[in-house]
């Protein structure tokens, strides 16, 4: 009976390049797909989806986990889904919109590097090669 | 021989640096354990992102994409080679930037137009001394390389590429084994093909097998699509997948995403190599401190010996003149 309890669930896991954020069981996961959020039952068809900044919420046994994700990609396949994505911080219910505001926020400062260091960085070469 | 007090002081100045070198080599063992839990935790991240594209090309294999595409000439080859900022590593730095040398080498030798980026301080000073035509120079990096950084070499890379600027893209860095072992490697990075998965330890085979490529063979001179990248392997039998949004807006952002994956992969090996070799050199530094110092208390006994024995000999010599 419990086996075949078991064999209704599927595992997720939570990957960014840092580190593994969260690896369980689920009966149901919700993600924030590009185009809306979609729900994954297990015996799902496989699913290759693009993630936009949100709450992934994943339900074992009754108990809801809250996940806010920032881009990145999902796959569900084979009764495993992997959620690949550049950061997730583990929330709770009540803190979901909170989350996702920070998550845009960092997401607009890293961007705003990126493209101030991009620039800083061709500057201080064209000058080094002027130097040379 | 020398006085006593001189070798003492030259035993304190090695013992000095014994201090330091053993301090380095603490350090460094007490990185190397972070540096090999980042790069597992890494290559799961890349591993996902491998498996997506493998299953992408084994089910639509069709779909094309500018990153893919071979080019047709084959002229302009853009180098990124990966070394370090900090000295006192050992052989680490001269290994990588030899590698780099010699592919630089045998490129130019088949009359191929070679552009350098590199990463880290000490690759930059020895190409620029040499007068190497550098692109870019990535400084400060090696000692705890971000995500964020490898996505900003990466975007470098892609626009070189995409704007026309660069035919392939080869990356070199130095794969970690285990804090005692690293080899130099080099890889194909763009166009992703089959062959973007394998490192080689010999440039020449690289060029080999990459390079030289006939015009006419499905990697040379034409489109790749997809289904290029699982040549020779077995895909999963299962039905077609459901694409969210659709399968060519996954394409243009997985593939960007491979890319930072492979330099984020690549500066995390090059990390732990790194502070693997100063392990090994500050362990042997170390041990060769120890053996000098061994052999200088020797020596200062002897010194000190003879310094009392001739004064000895004078006060017995005094002595006997007074005696006599």
């Amino acid at each position: 009976m419990q086996k075949e309890e078991q064999k209704k669930k599927f595992k997720v896991t939570v990957i960014t390049p840092e580190q593994k954020v969260f690896e369980s069981i689920a009966d149901f996961i919700s993600i924030p797909a590009k185009s809306g959020s979609m729900g994954i039952l297990p015996g799902h068809l496989p699913v290759i989806a693009q993630l936009k900044i949100g709450i992934l919420k994943v339900v074992n046994d009754g108990q809801q986990t809250y996940i806010g994700v920032c881009r990145g990609h999902f796959e569900y396949f084979g009764m495993l889904a992997r959620v690949l994505t550049e950061r997730a911080i583990i929330t709770e219910y009540a803190l979901r919109q909170k989350t996702i505001e920070e998550l845009e926020k960092k997401h607009d400062i890293t961007q705003e590097i990126t493209e101030e260091t991009r620039k800083v960085i061709q500057a201080i070469a064209s000058l080094k090669n002027l130097r040379g | 021989m020398e006085k006593p007090e001189k070798i003492q002081k030259r035993i304190k100045s090695i013992s000095d640096t014994q201090k330091i070198t053993r301090a380095m080599k603490m350090i460094a063992s007490s990185k190397i354990k972070k540096a090999q839990s980042r790069i597992m935790e890494a290559r799961d991240f890349i591993y996902g992102i491998e498996n997506i594209i493998s299953d992408i090309a084994c089910f639509s294999g069709f779909i094309s994409n500018p990153l893919l595409k071979s080019p047709g000439n084959d002229k302009n080859i853009l180098i990124v080679g990966i070394t370090s900022d900090k000295g006192l590593c050992g052989d680490y730095n001269s290994n990588i930037i030899r590698h780099i040398e010699n592919a630089v080498n045998k490129l130019i030798g088949i009359g191929k137009k070679v552009k350098l980026i590199i990463i880290g301080k000490r690759g930059k000073n020895y190409f620029k001394y040499i007068g190497y035509d550098l692109d870019m120079v990535y400084e400060n990096l090696s000692d705890y390389p971000k995500f964020l950084d490898a996505r900003e070499i990466s975007k470098h890379i892609i626009s070189r590429y995409v704007e026309g600027n660069a035919d392939r893209v080869l990356l070199c860095y130095t794969e970690f084994i285990n804090p005692a072992e690293n080899t130099p490697v080099i890889m194909q990075l763009l166009p992703i093909s089959n062959y973007s998965k394998t490192v080689f330890r010999d440039v020449g085979k690289l060029i080999n097998s990459i390079i030289d490529i006939p015009s006419d063979s499905p990697h040379g001179g034409t489109e790749n699509t997809v289904s290029g990248l699982i040549e020779g392997k077995v895909c999963r039998i299962f039905p077609e997948f459901v694409y969210d949004p659709s399968l060519s807006e996954i394409l243009d952002a997985i593939l960007p995403e491979y890319i930072d994956s492979t330099v984020y992969g690549a500066l995390l090996d090059s990390t732990a190599s790194e502070t693997g070799a100063r392990i090994t050199a500050m362990r042997s530094a170390s041990d060769n401190a120890a053996e000098i110092i061994k052999e200088l208390i020797n020596m200062y006994h002897k010194a000190r010996q003879q310094e009392i024995t001739l004064e000895i000999a004078e006060v017995v010599s005094g002595a006997g003149i007074f005696s006599s």
